[in-house]
Order: structure tokens, then sequence, then C-alpha cells
């Protein structure tokens, strides 16, 4: 398995549970526990997606990101292409 | 007095039928939906989250076989 | 405002070809009960919500579904891609080629086009939150239906991620609806 799915299959895994428990958190925000684990996530992924993003491309744009040269918001292929 | 409802039977008692899922003192109201709150009990693995659709073991709903 | 990030929130490899679950799958890309109905749903109804929770929510569930719009999206462009004409044909996707080509297109599986008749808005939360609970069970039901329809193992994968979600959000709605009748209890006491 190469290292850019390998490292996007981490991404993946880290930010549906941020996603789920960012829901969770909506109904119930004072649970200290939901944030803080939410935050240790939220930590790990950013980690994450800057090493991912400096050595393939950047995974968010508008500012978001800032990219490598040339322009790599556009690189191939996107998502509904590869299915990552 | 003129007696005009000679037939009626008054309503005794309203709490003759309890509901064992709502019981009358459990401040639930008629005419109302109620889910549980669901309870932070931990976290599944991260892999294993995201096949099961969901971070919470406690959301994790086994799919229905067939019927066939 | 929103943001894209590019990237599925669960891969889709369709290898071993279906074709004809392309037909399908639309009823869960521009059909009553699939994703895209359940975005504009949840992203229009968040507006008149009463609280921070409930307009936190519902913006985050309807973001959610966009991501599985355009996970439906992705299985149905990997199905039509490399299909022969006659695949298409026998999968009963003739139809499809004429109008869209391989492109897939919000409509219903009997091609019926998208359309807002099949969300509402009353703005009272209350009934909101009840037709939220009550769509995330027919994505739900239609779901395991489609699943049933298909011994494609990469397919039913994806179908029962979304499945799941489903049952995860109607229990988010769920605490949202106690909540807000919880507050509106505790607004009528004197």
């Amino acid at each position: 398995m190469s290292d850019r799915k390998k490292l996007l299959d981490e991404i993946r895994q880290l930010e549906f549970a941020t996603v789920d428990l960012n829901l969770y958190l909506d109904n119930f925000p004072d649970n200290k526990r939901a944030l803080s684990d939410y935050n240790m996530f939220t930590n790990q992924l950013m980690c994450l997606k800057s090493e991912y993003e400096d050595k393939f491309g950047i995974l968010t744009n508008f500012g978001y990101s800032e990219s490598q040269f040339p322009w790599t918001w556009i690189n191939e292929p996107w998502p509904w292409e590869s299915g990552e | 007095m003129k007696i005009v409802y000679s037939k009626f039977v008054p309503h005794v008692n309203s709490r003759f039928m309890p509901s064992p899922i709502f019981p009358t003192n459990s401040g639930k109201r008629l005419a109302r939906a109620y889910i549980p709150m669901q309870p932070y009990i931990g976290l599944l693995p991260l892999n294993i989250a995201l096949k099961k659709g969901t971070i919470f073991p406690n959301l994790v709903i086994p799919f229905p076989e067939n019927e066939d | 405002m929103w943001i894209y990030e590019k990237k599925l929130q669960y891969p889709v490899k369709i290898k071993t070809k279906d074709i004809q679950m392309a037909k399908y799958l639309s009823a869960q890309y521009g059909g009553p009960d699939g994703e895209l109905s359940a975005a504009v749903r949840y992203l229009n109804q968040r507006y008149t919500m009463p609280s921070g929770r409930t307009k936190g929510l519902l913006t985050d569930i309807g973001t959610e579904e966009l991501a599985h719009v355009e996970i439906i999206a992705s299985m149905i462009y990997q199905l039509l891609k490399d299909a022969t004409i006659d695949e298409l044909k026998k999968a009963g996707l003739a139809s499809h080629y004429t109008q869209h080509g391989r492109a897939p297109f919000p409509q219903d599986a009997n091609g019926v086009p998208w359309t807002s008749a099949y969300i509402q808005a009353t703005g009272d939360p209350i009934t909101d939150l009840h037709e939220d609970m009550a769509a995330e069970q027919k994505a739900r039901t239609t779901y395991e239906h489609l699943i049933t329809l298909t011994d494609d193992p990469d397919v039913i994968d994806v179908l029962k991620f979304l499945w799941a979600r489903e049952i995860v959000h109607f229990q988010r709605f769920g605490e949202a609806l106690v909540h807000v009748q919880d507050s509106m209890d505790t607004k009528r006491c004197f």
C-alpha cells in the first residue's frame, strides 16, 4: 500500500471520528470527555493533513492550506475518479 | 335540581391503566415523542469505527439479515 | 460559507460491475429519500432553528449529507464510466445515456427529476425535527432495499456505511427534539 494511500486512510479515519464527535457535541456541548476526545483527534488530524498536503497537494482550498508550486489544488485524479 | 345525565358514570381513576414504558410519574407528556439520550461510554478504535459507520460502540446496530 | 475537502468521506472502489445498480442508486442521489433531499432539507431548515445547538446540528448533518451526495455520485460515475453500450442497454440505462451520457443526474430510480416538493420546512422546530427523523428512517429503509438488490461487495460495503450514518443521524435529531421540547416547557414556567 502506497505511503499516500496509507496517510489518506489515517486522515479519513481521524476525520470521521471528529465528525461523529462534532454531532454528539452539538447536542451535548457540556460533555468534557467528548470535547477532549474531539480536540485530541483534531490535533492529530491537523498534523497528518499538513504532512499529506506537503507531499501530495492541498486537501482544502480557499485559504485553508498553503500550496506547493505549481498550484496543487487542481491535481488529478479527483475523489470520484480515484475513489479516495 | 333536575338530573340531566341520568346515565352518566363518573370517571373514577385516570391512572387505572398505567403504561409500563412511561409510568405516570415519569414526567413525560402525552402527544410527544421521546428518544433516550445517548450516554458517552467510550469510543471504538478508528479503523473499526469507519467500517461500522460510527465511532460510538453503543450506536453500532447489526445489519438486519434477509427475510428470504 | 462552504469549503470542499478533496477526499471522499468513505472510499468508493467499484471493481466488478453490477451496472444496473447505477439506475437504482439514483434513488439515493436525486430521489425523495436520498442524500440530496436530506442535505437541502436540513440546510434549509437550519435558518429557523431556535438555538445554537439546533442551528449547529442541522448545519453539520446537512453538510455531512452533501458528502454523502458525493459518495452516491461517485458510485454512479464509476459504474457508468467503463460500461459498454451493450451493457448499458441490458441494464436499462439506454434512456439515461440518451439524455445524460455517462453523467450522474439528480433524478430518482425512474428518472423523475429532483424537486423541493420532496422536502419541507415549516419553521416550527418540533415539526421540522419530526420530518428529519422520518427522513432518516426512509433513507435507512431505502439503503436496506438497495443492499438486497445487489451482490456486489464493493457496493454493499459503501451502502452499509451510509445505512449506519442514517441511524446515528436519527439518534441526533431525536435528542435535539427532546432538548427543544424541554426548553419550550421551561419557557412556559412562570
